[in-house]
């Protein structure tokens, strides 16, 4: 095993951890609404058997906020069973606002403990590149992650892309990060990996101050 | 003499429920969503018992219960989490918590905790 295919190995079992651990916490949190919810159904049916009515719009109102967090848990699921599977793919066309937006929902716990507030400028079309799914995901959630963990990050993260279709591209902007601070970033370990496997080029955006994520192959 | 009770947990939709079934019981609830909303209230008042979520955005509940524990030491506090290991458990003992329980919690264990801190399981 080369090197860099062990700093890849490691960077990909941490991403994993990561993102299961975030959807499975909060699945656990939608089952812990769900069941105190459920609880309320049975403390009303209680109550009726004490003599007290039951209002039916109560009971009502109660299972649609279950029947809410069954689809917000569904929504859960599906994200993590795609993220499963990206594993199974060499190589895929991937849409990369798709892609970006697969990440934030897994990692929302995680995102949410650090307070980081997180903003995709849609482009105009869909924006499509070729890639391993799941090194191109874990190299987002890299770029994700230490921008959130840079103290100096003082507004929200603004992720947009470039307007080049020969060479698609996805900017990172993020108030208080300086570019010493994105050098640090482009020059980890685990960025230089999968960069390098994914033949994308991290650079610095000198005109606006960011990082940019530039794929050198043909699309 | 109802049992007043701090519930902290940054998902309104689990305060809302958790509080009705709490005051059906006897309970009275102040709510907050967060551990430095936690914290302002504790300074203002007293709780019988504050029940946290171990896992809260910005600071955890591990660190709220340092905090809170600087400020009232005689606090009783019940960290909920997602996932209770026995590791996690000990730790949040070892810092001065009441207990820790796993998400879904079971009501009649969190009310006998509020009730009857001493009791042994």
């Amino acid at each position: 095993m080369t090197d860099n295919s062990r700093k890849i190995q490691q960077a990909g079992m941490r991403f994993t951890t990561q993102m299961t651990t975030s959807a499975t916490h909060e699945l656990k949190n939608k089952l812990g609404i769900m069941n105190e919810n459920a609880g309320l159904i049975q403390d009303l049916f209680y109550m009726q058997s004490q003599g007290r009515a039951v209002d039916m719009d109560r009971i009502e109102t109660i299972s649609h906020k279950i029947q809410d967090q069954v689809r917000l848990s569904d929504a859960i699921i599906k994200k993590l069973n795609e993220f499963v599977h990206t594993m199974d793919l060499s190589v895929d066309e991937s849409n990369l606002v798709q892609s970006i937006e697969s990440v934030l929902a897994l990692a929302d716990r995680l995102i949410a403990k650090k307070r980081c507030d997180i903003q995709v400028l849609q482009p105009k079309e869909p924006i499509l590149a070729k890639a391993n799914p799941f090194y191109f995901q874990n190299l987002l959630w890299e770029v994700i992650r230490a921008i959130c963990s840079f103290e100096t990050c003082s507004g929200p993260i603004r992720i947009s892309f470039g307007e080049d279709t020969h060479c698609p591209s996805i900017l990172f902007h993020a108030d208080g990060v300086s570019e010493k601070d994105f050098n640090y970033l482009i020059d980890s370990d685990e960025l230089g990996a999968l960069t390098q496997v994914l033949k994308i080029e991290p650079r610095i955006l000198e005109n606006k101050g960011g990082l940019g994520l530039f794929w050198m192959g043909s699309k | 003499m109802a049992e007043k009770v701090l519930l902290v947990d940054d998902e309104r939709e689990f305060l809302d429920a958790m509080s009705l079934r709490l005051e059906a019981r006897n309970v009275m609830v102040t709510c907050a969503s967060s551990a430095q909303e936690a914290i302002e209230r504790v300074k203002k008042a007293s709780f019988d018992a504050i029940i946290i979520d171990y896992q809260l955005p910005g600071m955890d509940g591990l660190k709220a219960l340092e905090l809170i524990k600087d400020t009232r030491p005689e606090s009783r506090i019940i960290l909920l989490t997602g996932y209770a290991t026995v590791e996690k458990r000990s730790e949040a003992i070892e810092k001065g918590a009441l207990d820790l329980l796993e998400k879904p919690v079971d009501l009649y264990v969190l009310c006998e905790k509020i009730r009857h801190p001493s009791k042994k399981e």
